[in-house]
């Protein structure tokens, strides 16, 4: 070399100069959606196929080693269904075999990035399951009898289509409920509810995240929280977000990369979880404490002035508060901070300290960490203690108040209104919502119930309050899943009171035995969905499709049916709901028809393609650009890349001015909010919200005055951040219309002496609910579910050494489990995972071999009591895997021991437990079970005793304010109280 | 940043153009590391936007990556001249300190590169000026103790290959890592005697009573001072004429030492001078990295010396019985 400092070849550019070549290089090919880099990077320790080589993808096959077999593989995305985080998946096809190899992250999906937890990829477990169900099955025998018998999908159509259709006919239309599990596409199972005119839709979200939706909901109008982790200075989670959290893993990224920046981790969880583990400070409350702990730091930034006054000032709906609360005031923002300030003196450090058990010091300091984020605020509360506690709603009610004091609201590092960041596309066709209101789902007691009363659907039903004809449970195992299973087992097996069982489901489950048709869905490599979640600060959508459908379509072949190309005769939701309304309304005199007919063909069947190829061409603004950019049709796109991202940095919505033309024949409310006659624009994006009501004059609400502009707001009432709820001022819970502490049913007040509280909301990070047991990696790796014990609990109870059994007593039973003595819970708390504790019924053929004890259960003296036989062992199948099964424990099905806890307001099962803990009794074995449906009966009715229902409260003569969200907003006549219900109406609840 | 007077407006545009230079270099210096990975129909754009001639051919990327100049720091610093122990440790040290998990492939120069790119990055885009001198330590630390105590001489054995191609590419390492050296000189050790860890731990030089392991100690970089890859053993064997085997390295020196060993010996002498001088060519501009660039001058100076002995006696040993004894490994 002559001259080493030459730069070869440059035309005597300078590094610098070259350097700045290349990154123009560099965007230019990424701006085009290509990869510039395509080797792996060693750092980021991701290495993912560059899509460029997707078609023909080579890899050497590790089996073969020492040769050196080259197999070639088709990539092809879809997302994953295990958990609600939706993350994108490749799944590598094999070009000789055309079956499914493995799966992996896909790098173009913008939430996930390529990455997965252990789930995703073990989704080809749930593929290859020997014994997942592979063709529709109809009962024979009694039901829960275990005899089946395979049957066409013509016959299970057709017998199903005639019921739910004589149904409809005879004006029955409350006797059809489908019930869901994980979700599918949004929105796409209301629409067939509402294509039946049927307001049929029942979730599980009250046994999860409805407690932690309505805190946020009566805030912004909007439910759910989309914290910016990424860019934050402090993280708030009250919650284990890093391993189990909603949307965890595309979080946990952020979360992780928000760390290497310096951002401060706070964690509350009253369990040593693996997110505690990595917190700059974890708190380990006593459960039900945390709104204090919340509170006592909101106090910290009012007393010190350290909240954002100006965003207080615009923002909050304090006039309306002082109108409303001190009309003896002059309503200034002044006299309102004076008010504040004297509100939420009472929640001292001292306070907190005495509710959570955590020491002053340690909260004074957290605080002091969380005033200085300043609107660099990202926190996150979703199950967890909102999901636990009576009253757990104002965790996140609190929670929101911090970020609201700080402005920290969808400011960059801040917690977003999720509705900011996420996309749902219009569909072809929007059937209109049904007249007719199902009161199974929304009972007259919970008329601000976030979500449908699902798990007390049991004793609805024993209440004589109504029965179901048809009703399908779909990827939903209500009888393991909910508190009080025997209770939805009693009810499952009445024919009387349900009258046919559909489980639509990929794997068998502890309902599906209660079914009288077992209808085999796909798994996420098996079916058609969108999804969108927020996960940062902007919006995208995912694509799930059955990826040998794609990846055939992609060698020429056309598919019509995803039956053609999955395992057995395993269908997909979308094709089956508009197969199964065709034939409820073949001639169309139902009016259903039109809502499933294709546009391009009139009067035939609307196919998956078409319903894909219209939402992606007309909804999804820049992918038909993005598409034809790289000469693809938009569903061309999103079947080659799986996912699109539509806007980055939505920032902050609500102070958006409204355009001119949306102000016609303006009214202004004297606290601000601002009405039009001008018609709402439309919008491809149909994001669930709040939806305040119009005015007298029919003007819709478009906005809010604002220092004399008129800016979007929030979909509130007031068009503000709501402190103060006139809707829970109005429907009979004035005492609770600001943010405050309600002590939850296992604050120490309320225990017995010799009680604890049992924790059992916590997920195992490598399982999801009941979906994830036929995953053999994710049961290897996680399977049991101990008691968490502290030592010094331990050694009070007697109990001597991890493994031993113990009895834990709940109001309505008992279970026999092992103990797990650690330090990792706190004294005076016991945990338990929810995860775990599968079983199916000694004499059934059917079942999961993998996860499921064998368990006798039978009715004694009107108690019933479960014991198990045989735990997990290695078998024969069609898997060699099977047979290297080494482990036996597969955990406690505590659930079935808990009764329902509804809370009055939100109607979220409150899912701590009093217990008391001993060691086994002689005679106790593991697994054991004991449980008196009596009794859950009476719990269930002192609880029902604590509501306030519509006809005592309602001030409009509704059964519920129509703002609110919900999945189906029946219409206005159907919204009205029943005429019975409204003359028995009173003040005062009599 | 609360400086409001006239005087703060240029430091910020300083530091905006200084922020800007860091991560353009930071992009030479990933797109240097993509290129050392096995080529891949991506290469081609990579090359072209980094001004190289065309795309490497793949047998001479083959050679210079995987068959002769293995671009790892562990094969250069070892005792044994081999991947892994102690030297690819103390890389995978360097890795954990930084709360990154070091991979297999941690002391590959592409994966140092990469990670040069990567804290340049950081230093940029960190949002507290704490956190970026962080960074910039970090980078500092990276290029004195990683990459300095072996960089130079592994393109010097590259350049043997005399691969247009691969000239090309070094000279851009080169001027790559001379910049990075300039712009980070303030936080680097000061002083030409200041030594990396890695050279400063290094095992002894050559000795030439190291008997039965000369010949591993010829085959490891930080001990001689030079690199003998097969393409010099190859020129050896022609300028000697003598057969060139198939085998190792240690087998082609062995047998080599075998059919001429004073013309062998003469042969290394001249070639340890040639790598001395080059060594303290680089040593005398003067660069932060001086003294890595003296202790490899030093160590192949000490080489020469002792190959001249050697080869003195393998003379003096041909000329009392007409052959030399052969040294075996
Ligand atoms: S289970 Fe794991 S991979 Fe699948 S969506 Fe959830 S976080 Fe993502």
């Amino acid at each position: 070399m002559d001259d080493p400092t030459a730069i070869p070849h440059t035309n005597g550019r300078t590094l610098t100069d070259l350097g700045r070549r290349v990154q123009a290089a560099r965007a230019e090919v990424e701006a085009r959606g290509e990869t510039f880099y395509q080797g792996p990077s060693r750092i980021h320790l991701a290495s993912f196929p560059p899509k460029e080589r997707w078609d023909d993808w080579v890899e050497l096959d590790s089996r073969s080693w020492p040769k050196r077999v080259e197999r070639h593989a088709m990539l092809v995305p879809t997302t994953c269904f295990n958990c609600e985080s939706a993350c994108g998946l490749l799944a590598y096809v094999d070009r000789e075999t055309l079956q499914i190899r493995k799966l992996e992250g896909n790098p173009e999906h913008p939430g996930s990035r390529g990455r997965n937890c252990a789930k995703g990829p073990a989704t080809i477990n749930q593929v290859t399951d020997p014994d997942r169900i592979l063709y529709p099955l109809k009962r024979v025998g009694a039901r829960g009898e275990g005899k089946w018998q395979r049957v066409s999908w013509d016959e299970a159509l057709d017998a199903l289509a005639a019921r739910i259709r004589a149904a409809l006919v005879e004006g029955r239309h409350n006797e059809i409920m489908v019930h869901l599990g994980r979700p599918g596409e949004d929105g796409f199972t209301e629409r067939v509810l509402a294509s039946w005119g049927v307001d049929g839709h029942n979730s599980h979200t009250n046994v999860c995240s409805s407690g932690g939706r309505t805190g946020f909901q009566f805030w912004c109008g909007i439910d759910r929280p989309s914290p910016d982790h990424a860019r934050a200075k402090v993280i708030y989670l009250i919650s284990s977000h890093l391993e189990t959290g909603h949307y965890f893993n595309p979080h946990a990224q952020r979360i992780t990369e928000a760390r290497a920046r310096g951002a401060k981790v706070i964690v509350l969880d009253t369990r040593l979880s693996n997110t505690a583990t990595h917190a700059d400070y974890w708190l380990s409350p006593y459960p039900g404490s945390e709104a204090a702990i919340n509170l006592a730091i909101c106090r910290h930034l009012i007393v010190t002035k350290r909240y954002d006054r100006e965003f207080v000032r615009r923002w909050w709906n304090w006039e309306e508060y002082l109108r409303a609360c001190h009309p003896e005031v002059e309503p200034t923002f002044e006299t309102f901070e004076r008010i504040l300030a004297e509100l939420y003196d009472q929640y001292t450090f001292a306070f907190a300290a005495k509710e959570s058990g955590i020491d002053e010091a340690v909260l004074a300091e957290v605080a002091e960490v969380v005033a200085d984020a300043g609107s660099a605020f990202a926190c996150h509360s979703w199950r967890s203690a909102a999901a636990a506690n009576l009253g757990g709603w104002q965790v996140s009610r609190t929670l929101f108040m911090i970020a609201a004091l700080l402005g920290a609201v969808a400011k960059p590092g801040g917690t977003f209104p999720n509705a900011y960041n996420k996309f749902v596309p219009r569909p072809i066709h929007v059937p209109p919502h049904p007249g007719v209101w199902q009161e199974l789902s929304w009972p007259l007691e919970y008329p601000l119930a976030q979500n449908e009363l699902s798990f007390l659907l049991p004793h609805f039903l024993k209440d004589g309050r109504g029965r179901l004809d048809t009703y399908f449970t779909r990827v939903y195992n209500p009888v393991w899943t909910n508190p009080d299973g025997l209770s939805w087992m009693e009810v499952l097996t009445d024919e009387q009171l349900v009258g046919c069982h559909v489980a639509l489901t990929p794997t068998w489950n502890e309902s599906a035995f209660f079914a009288d048709w077992v209808l085999p869905m796909g798994h996420s490599p098996e079916r058609h969905d969108t999804h969108s979640y927020e996960q940062y600060d902007g919006q995208w959508i995912g694509f799930r499709q059955p990826v040998l459908r794609a990846a055939r379509e992609r060698l020429g072949e056309r598919v019509t049916d995803t039956r053609q190309v999955n395992p057995g005769e395993v269908w997909e939701e979308n094709e089956f709901w508009i197969e199964l309304s065709w034939r409820i309304d073949p001639d169309g005199s139902l009016g259903i028809r039109p809502y499933y007919e294709s546009r391009e063909r009139p009067g035939e069947k609307l196919t998956v393609d078409e319903y894909y190829a219209w939402m992606f061409e007309h909804s999804v603004p820049g992918l038909p650009e993005r598409a034809a950019a790289e000469g693809l049709t938009p569903l061309e796109y999103m079947r080659r890349y799986g996912a699109f991202e539509i806007t980055r940095d939505q920032g902050p919505v609500f102070e958006r001015p409204v355009p001119e033309e949306e102000l016609v024949d303006v009214a202004v409310t004297d606290t601000g909010r601002v009405y039009t006659a001008a018609p709402r624009p439309d919008s491809p994006n149909i994001v669930p919200m709040g939806a305040p009501p119009p005015d007298d004059q029919g003007r819709r609400p478009v906005g809010v005055l604002v220092d004399g502009q008129v800016l979007r707001g929030f979909p509130t009432p007031s068009g503000k951040l709501e402190f103060w709820s006139s809707t829970l001022a109005s429907w009979g819970w004035p005492e609770h219309a600001l943010p405050g502490y309600i002590k939850s049913h296992v604050h120490p007040d309320h225990l017995e002496p010799g009680q604890m509280v049992l924790l059992s909301t916590f997920r195992l990070p490598t399982q999801i609910h009941t979906r994830s047991a036929n995953s053999k990696w994710l049961d290897e790796l996680a399977h049991a579910n101990p008691v968490w014990i502290h030592p010094s609990d331990a050694r009070r109870l007697g109990v001597r050494r991890t493994g031993d059994l113990v009895r834990v007593e709940t109001e309505i039973g008992y279970f026999v489990a092992k103990a797990w003595i650690t330090e990792g819970i706190r004294p005076g708390v016991v945990a338990c995972s929810h995860h775990m504790g599968r079983w199916k019924l000694q004499g059934h053929q059917t079942g999961q071999h993998q996860a499921m004890a064998t368990v006798t259960l039978r009715k004694e003296q009107g108690s019933w009591r479960m014991s198990r036989v045989a735990g997990v062992g290695p078998y024969d199948s069609s898997d060699p895997d099977t047979r290297r099964i080494w482990w036996t424990d597969v955990g406690v099905h505590q659930n079935l021991t808990f009764p329902v806890h509804p809370d009055p307001i939100s109607g979220m099962h409150c899912w701590h437990q009093a217990v008391r803990v001993r060691p086994a009794e002689p005679g106790d074995r593991f697994g054991d079970i004991a449980v008196d449906t009596q009794r859950a009966r009476d719990v269930y009715q002192r609880w029902l005793a604590m509501t306030r229902p519509a006809h005592t409260v309602s001030p409009d003569g509704t059964r519920r304010p129509s703002w609110l969200m919900r999945p189906l907003k029946p219409t206005p006549e159907a919204q009205r109280l029943p005429e019975r219900a409204a003359s028995g109406a009173s003040r005062d609840g009599s | 940043m609360n400086a409001t007077g006239p005087s703060a407006l240029p430091a910020r545009a300083a530091d905006a153009a200084g922020a800007d230079a860091v991560a353009a270099r930071a992009e030479v210096a990933e797109a240097l590391a993509q290129l050392l990975a096995t080529p891949g129909p991506g290469h081609g754009r990579v090359a072209e936007a980094l001004g190289l001639p065309g795309e490497p051919d793949p047998a001479a990327h083959t050679e210079v990556t995987v068959l002769a100049c293995h671009p790892y720091a562990s094969v250069h610093l070892g005792p044994e001249g081999m991947r892994g122990g102690e030297a690819a440790d103390r890389v995978a040290g360097f890795w954990r300190a930084l709360g990154g998990t070091p991979g297999p492939d941690a002391d590959h120069l592409g994966a140092l590169l990469e990670l040069a790119a990567e804290l340049a990055r950081r230093e940029a885009q960190a949002a507290e000026p704490d956190r970026g001198a962080a960074w910039r330590r970090a980078r500092a630390a990276l290029l004195f103790e990683h990459l300095a105590p072996w960089l130079v001489p592994w393109t010097l054995e590259v350049a043997e290959l005399a691969d247009p191609w691969f000239d090309a590419y070094c000279r851009l390492l080169l001027a790559w890592y001379r910049e990075e050296l300039a712009e980070l000189a303030p936080d680097l050790p000061a002083g030409p005697d200041r030594l990396p860890v890695a050279l400063a731990a290094a095992p002894p030089g050559l000795a030439p009573n190291d008997g039965q392991r000369l010949l591993d100690h010829l085959v490891a970089p930080v001990r001689c001072g030079l690199v003998l890859t097969r393409a010099s053993l190859a020129r050896a064997a022609k300028d000697l004429g003598v057969g060139l085997r198939l085998g190792e390295r240690r087998f082609l020196l062995r047998t080599l030492l075998e059919q001429e060993p004073v013309g062998t010996w003469a042969w290394l002498a001249t070639e340890a001078s040639r790598w001395e001088e080059a060594h303290r060519a680089w040593a005398d501009q003067g660069l932060p990295d001086q003294g890595s660039a003296r202790f490899w001058s030093e160590r192949a100076d000490r080489a020469r010396q002792v190959f001249e002995e050697l080869g003195r006696l393998a003379e003096d040993q041909v000329s009392r019985s007409g052959s030399a004894a052969t040294i075996r490994s």
